[in-house]
């Protein structure tokens, strides 16, 4: 039998190819101790949930974590003083905007007691900052795709759609899509639920009035309600059987796996409930609460907690500030902050922070100076925020020059010459830090071509989701 | 023979000679070769993973910056064939650059560095290693150059694939039905097609497309494409050249009355590009006036925005003042907003030459545009929506650093990025007439720009289709309708078209040249387009014949045939039915919405409402491409779909007296039960349940035989069991497969049994229990001919169980 580590391996270098079977996925992994039923409950060590938080637009990294200050001269960077930025561990922080009654920024904060010096402050243990990767493209197009798959192909695979399908890619809510890159290549469908309370409907199907507390009618007895799902299933099928175009085959199979989980939705009814009473207890300002990821999340974290979910996609958008930068940019970066804080605290509130496992990142960069509309443009190069108690943080990879162009770095991460004539070394590539991604999850990139079969029959190959690299790719950014 | 193999073959030949007689299965035996051949080793290995997947076709296209590079013309195009003989001969040229060890070019060139010496350098930088696969691999190739393979390739591509069994005419039409117009066919429709066969069909598909439904399913597709339904809640004029933009605030008007004028005037506007493209349909025009009709498309709401005047006008005695909003919106809707006229506008004087959807404000603002993106936001999309060319799928990223690149302007002189910017900026350059408020003005905009910036002008391409089919001189003004007119005779604008409504209809997948199923999906791509061209654009042509083809029509395959898995790999539909036809599926077949307040007509079901993007669905802003996979979430928005609706239709239909009246129930009368609860009491309710017919079509049970009726001559029933009964259950099931399911099925077919057993045994369990409770929602009462408050004869329950099985089905739900 395979291990359930040869079995990575193999997820790794592919999870599977457009036709995978959860089935067998799950199989392998009960056989290995691994409680699939219950993502959350597992007995194993990557049953965190990973969040893939996208700044959508094109985010300025100069305006967090890469940060220059401004030099005094026409071509200025940022806005703030140079002396405003703040050292957190071996991070250069950017100080928060300070707004004025009409909401356009007024000045920079200094010291303690800011957002973003005290979110880095409180987690750079468990922190690393990658800057300076270069996206190859100015593209709204590729850009998503490049970051969170690792390859520039139209339809690849998802980070956080891997991981998903490698750790229980028959959960009714697996892989959960809140905007950003979500492409699944089949491996797995992505849940969009943009309305928690009608999940509440629509999970309890035999039930007359699903949202009342007094009438608690069915349509049928549960012994005829399964008769009639059970009749459904064995017709399906049935007609499956005899059916051979592949297509068609497909589609039914897609169905049929769509149903494995019509009745765990109740089980994330009632966590949703839970986490509605710890987040009422936390008495948050209202800025964490209606951040937009933090709504996000809160549907997320119901369905992780309800042991249906892996990953997710985490959406922010407005960051596309061709003109008027930062009156329209620096909200939306405080957006973002006052999320990420939301996230780790509703998590720390029930002691399970340490299995977030936070991804921050970005279409591309902006153009390291203002335009004539006072906008930035974009700009290849661009910042991730990794969070995840595996790293041994705090940890800084990769830098930017003073024009922010990407450094190059050789072994050990040592930054070439200074002056730029040592080219041994290269930048950080995206090819790397998805690399170091699925070697931080578990699910390392690996090297043989592999074919398996779904419960159904069907043969799909693992190699699909290969990272296709040089042999310089490197994979230890993280761990 | 296997087993199931004859059984297969039994009933496809059934359905076929029997059921639909006009219909036929195409049967080649010819067995595929193991053997590859040349050009089928190019297709498969080179073109898609190393020519476009490297980027090769970035630079060394037709017109791209490297279409002629040294001593080679390389020239590729979308068209393999021509490609795979562009190899060949670069290949086998003996004029070509030689490298190393007396190879050609096509070999070493691209593991060279990036430079512009030509014996030593590429200049794309190294593409691949020599000890690549991709080395390998095209080392492989040019060695079959030189010893060409004896192998060769099927040339000729059968429209209908062999061994695939095809959906009959009357199937097709109930297929059609439900994809046009969202309803089933009526007993003269089908009675015309079962006469006349396949014309019969064309005649009846044509009567659907005057059908004011088939308009609104146009509405959908089309902004599937265009996606200006993102403006619908939105004021997208300007207010300083379209004073009159919201003319409603000016009219003193209550609420209720002001909020529903200005929400369809909002409406309206957004919708302009898509009614153009109704209206170009309706008339029977030729569909490529989308992008060169010299007018736009106004109805009485928009035009007062606009400030122009059309044949039909709204008066403001004509505006409702309800203080319910519903009420005066829907008023608007149903009596003004349809009539939607052509218009020429003129906007301070000057006339704006119109070219179809490509001048229309909520087309422009849709694909906005930036002082540094110079419309090339715009020239992606016409080469996506309209020639075929979606430059992101088609062009690798560059493996440069755009950070450093040493070039003073980048887009035009450096390779990394004039792949792409050779293609779009031409095109960008014919929108500069119009800003990013989608505001025309004769004057240029780069040189507007350039008064407070730089000289944009100098640094953009020629303008024109592409930098070899520049723009004539006396264009300067009306760029955009060049653009219509070289739009419309491009091929690929056929092309365009028709990939979206073929995978609009039915599910087609986009493929890459080189996978699995991509030659047979462009051989048809390709002849319908061919024909679409030659018909003059005739948009309904277009449709029957994607109607009447494989890809719609396809419905199994012979397993005892030998296919072509590449042929077949896409055909066939399979995909699960969009939130709006799924919502007309469940009007058409039981009658009513499934909505908060079904019995009204007009209430807006939850499938467009509050399930839509659940159910994947798209809101054109920011959910822009439907979710075609099913989830969990929408596994159970279908299962309480089922439960609810069939509470509510089946005490509603026994409600009615005379069955002849009734849709549902036109065999079985709510009386009519197989054997009386004291009866059932002997029978184990585990032997009632027992699936052997599920296994075997001659399986038996302990109890009862599975065989229970099978005509009047057979009496092999159970001894308990009515025959008369049984017999007019079996009746209505037999219609309800139909009816629901589209399913035509002898009275003796194993499904008929299962449904039969699924029915009985929900009877006996409610029967034993005594159980004739009804929740208030599943009853019938002021309504029909008789009030129904209780499950006397413990049948609804049993008739529920049978709804929501077929409702939950596979075949309800996906098309």
């Amino acid at each position: 039998m395979i291990s359930r580590n040869d079995f990575l391996k193999k997820l790794g270098l592919g999870v599977a190819g457009l036709s995978v079977g959860p089935w067998v996925i799950n199989e392998i992994l009960k056989a290995d101790g691994f409680d699939h039923d219950n993502y959350f409950n597992a007995v194993a060590p990557n049953n965190k949930l990973w969040l893939a938080v996208h700044a959508s637009g094109g985010w300025d990294p100069t305006s967090l974590v890469d940060p220059k200050g401004d030099d005094g001269t026409s071509k200025r960077i940022n806005k703030f003083a140079i002396s405003q930025i703040q050292n957190v561990g071996p991070f250069k922080i950017a100080p928060n905007a300070i707004y004025n009654t009409a909401g356009n920024v007024n000045g920079f904060a200094t010291g303690a007691g800011t957002l973003n010096f005290d979110f880095f402050n409180t987690y750079q243990n468990n922190m690393c900052i990658v800057n300076g990767i270069d996206f190859k493209t100015n593209s709204h197009g590729d850009g998503p795709r490049y970051i969170w798959s690792g390859s520039n192909r139209v339809g690849t695979a998802s980070f956080p759609a891997i991981v998903a399908a490698a750790f229980a890619p028959s959960q009714p809510l697996a892989f959960m899509n809140n905007g950003g890159y979500a492409e699944t290549a089949g491996l797995l469908p992505a849940s969009q639920i943009n309305n928690a309370s009608l999940i509440q409907e629509i999970a309890l199907p035999n039930r007359v009035a699903p949202t009342s507390s007094s009438n608690l009618s069915s349509f049928f007895t549960t012994k005829t309600f399964d008769r009639i799902k059970r009749s459904r299933d064995t017709r399906h099928a049935n007609i499956r059987k005899t059916q051979l175009l592949p297509k068609l085959k497909d589609a039914m199979d897609k169905l049929s796996r769509s149903r494995i989980g019509e009745q765990k939705l109740q089980q994330f009814i009632s966590q949703l409930t839970a986490v509605d009473t710890t987040i009422a207890s936390l008495n948050l300002a209202p800025e964490y609460l209606n951040a937009r990821i933090s709504q996000q999340f809160r549907v997320v974290y119901a369905a992780y907690k309800a042991g249906i979910t892996v990953s997710a996609t985490l959406n922010q958008g407005g960051f596309d500030t061709h003109g008027n930068h930062d009156n329209r940019h620096l909200p939306n970066l405080d957006n973002i902050m006052y999320g990420l804080n939301f996230i780790m605290a509703l998590s720390g509130a029930e002691g399970i922070s340490n299995r977030m496992s936070i991804m921050v990142a970005s279409d591309f960069g902006r153009t390291p100076k203002y335009n004539a509309g006072n906008g930035k443009d974009h700009w290849p190069i661009s910042s991730m925020i990794v969070l995840n108690p595996d790293i041994g943080g705090p940890k800084l990879l990769g830098g930017t020059d003073s024009g922010q162009r990407a450094l190059k770095y050789g072994s050990n991460f040592v930054q070439d010459n200074p002056n730029g004539t040592d080219t041994t070394g290269s930048e950080f590539r995206i090819t790397d830090i998805q690399n170091s991604l699925r070697k931080l999850a578990g699910i390392q990139t690996f090297t043989d071509a592999a074919t398996s079969q779904d419960a159904l029959g069907n043969t799909f190959d693992l190699d699909d989701h290969q990272i296709k690299a040089d042999s310089n790719v490197r994979d230890n950014l993280f761990i | 023979m296997r087993k199931s193999y004859f059984y297969l073959l039994l009933v496809a030949i059934f359905f076929t000679y029997h059921c639909d007689k006009k219909s036929g299965v195409i049967i080649d035996s010819t067995n595929q070769a193991d053997c590859v051949s040349d050009e089928k080793y190019f297709q498969t290995n080179i073109w898609n993973p190393i020519i476009r997947g490297k980027g090769c076709f970035g630079c060394h296209r037709e017109n791209g910056v490297a279409e002629s590079s040294a001593t080679v013309d390389w020239g590729l195009t979308e068209d393999l064939s021509t490609n795979f003989a562009t190899l060949k001969r670069i290949a086998n040229s003996t004029t070509g650059v030689k490298m190393l060890d007396g190879r050609l070019s096509l070999l070493y060139k691209a593991t060279l560095p990036i430079g512009t010496n030509v014996n030593t350098q590429h200049a794309g930088g190294i593409i691949y290693n020599k000890t690549s696969v991709e080395f390998t691999t095209m080392q492989q190739f040019v060695d079959r150059t030189n010893n060409p393979s004896t192998c060769t390739s099927s040339s000729k591509i059968k429209d209908v694939p062999q061994g695939i069994v095809l959906a009959g005419y009357i199937e097709t039409l109930q297929k059609a039905g439900l994809s046009l117009i969202g309803r089933i066919p009526t007993k003269v429709e089908e009675d015309q097609v079962y006469e006349s066969g396949f014309q019969g069909l064309q005649k009846v598909l044509d009567e659907f497309m005057n059908e004011k439904s088939f308009y609104d399913r146009l509405r959908e597709l089309f902004n599937d494409l265009i996606l200006t339904d993102k403006f619908i809640f939105s004021n997208i004029l300007d207010n300083e050249t379209f004073v009159n933009a919201t003319w409603y605030d000016n009219l003193n008007l209550p609420t209720n009355s002001r909020n529903a004028l200005r929400n369809i005037t909002r409406l309206s506007i957004a919708r302009s590009p898509v009614e153009l493209m109704v209206h170009v349909v309706k008339n029977n025009e030729p569909f490529s006036e989308i992008v060169t009709a010299n007018y736009m498309m106004v109805n009485p709401f928009s035009a007062r925005s606009y400030g122009v005047l059309p044949s039909i006008t709204i008066k403001d005695n004509d505006i409702p003042s309800s203080n319910d909003y519903n009420q005066n919106y829907k008023y608007l809707l149903d009596n003004f907003y349809k009539k939607y006229n052509p218009v020429v506008l003129n906007v301070n004087n000057v006339a704006i030459p119109h070219a179809g959807i490509l001048t229309d404000n909520a087309f422009l603002l849709r694909y906005p545009t930036t002082r540094t993106n110079v419309n090339r936001h715009r020239a992606h999309n016409i080469l996506k929506i309209f020639l075929n060319f979606d430059i992101l799928k088609e062009i690798n990223l560059p493996n440069v650093d755009l950070s450093n690149l040493p070039d003073v302007n980048p887009t035009f002189t450096n390779p990394a990025c004039t792949g792409c910017h050779i293609i779009m900026d031409p095109i960008a350059g014919l929108f500069k007439n119009w800003d990013q408020n989608a505001l025309y003005s004769p004057r240029d905009w780069f040189d507007k720009i350039s008064l407070s910036s730089n000289n944009y002008s100098q640094k953009m391409r020629v303008v024109g289709l592409s930098e070899f089919t520049p723009m004539p001189a006396g264009y300067d003004n009306n760029s955009l309708q060049w653009l219509g007119q070289k739009i419309k005779s491009d091929a690929r604008f056929a092309k365009s078209i028709t990939s979206h409504i073929l995978r609009a209809l039915t599910g087609a997948k986009y493929i890459e040249p080189g996978q699995p199923g991509y030659d047979y999906q462009n051989s048809i791509i390709e002849k319908y387009s061919v024909n679409f061209s030659k018909s003059n654009f005739n948009f309904k042509n277009l449709i029957k014949e994607i109607i009447s083809g494989p890809y719609f029509r396809a419905k199994n395959v012979l397993s005892l045939v030998a296919v072509n898995e590449n042929d077949i790999f896409d055909i066939g539909i399979g995909r699960m039915l969009t939130p709006e036809q799924l919502s007309r599926k469940i009007k058409s077949v039981l009658g009513q919405n499934w909505s908060v307040n079904p019995w009204d007509p007009e209430d807006i079901p939850y499938l467009l409402s509050r399930y839509k993007l659940l159910y994947g669905g798209i809101d054109s802003n920011t959910n822009t491409v439907r979710v075609s996979t099913p989830n969990a979430v929408m596994a159970n928005i279908q299962m309480r779909m089922a439960t609810s609706m069939a509470c509510q239709v089946v005490a509603k239909d026994f409600g009615i007296l005379d069955k002849n009246s009734r849709s549902l129930f036109t065999f079985a009368e709510k009386e009519f039960i197989p054997f009386t609860a004291s009866q059932a009491v002997a029978i184990p309710v585990t032997s009632l349940e027992a699936d052997c017919a599920l296994t075997t079509p001659t399986g038996t049970c302990n109890v009862m035989n599975q065989d229970i009726y099978h005509g009047n001559n057979d009496t092999t029933y159970s001894s308990i069991e009515r025959a008369d009964a049984v017999l007019q259950i079996k009746r209505n099931i037999q219609h309800l497969h139909k009816k629901i399911l589209g399913e035509i099925l002898p009275i003796f077919d194993a499904e008929i049994n299962n449904t039969y057993k699924l029915w009985r045994a929900t009877y006996t369990e409610y029967a034993l229990a005594n159980d004739k409770t009804l929740d208030s929602q599943c009853m019938n009462y002021n309504r029909g001919d008789i009030n129904i408050y209780s499950d006397e004869n413990y049948t609804i329950k049993a008739w529920q169980a049978v709804i929501t099985y077929l409702l939950s089905d596979y075949r309800f739900v996906f098309e």
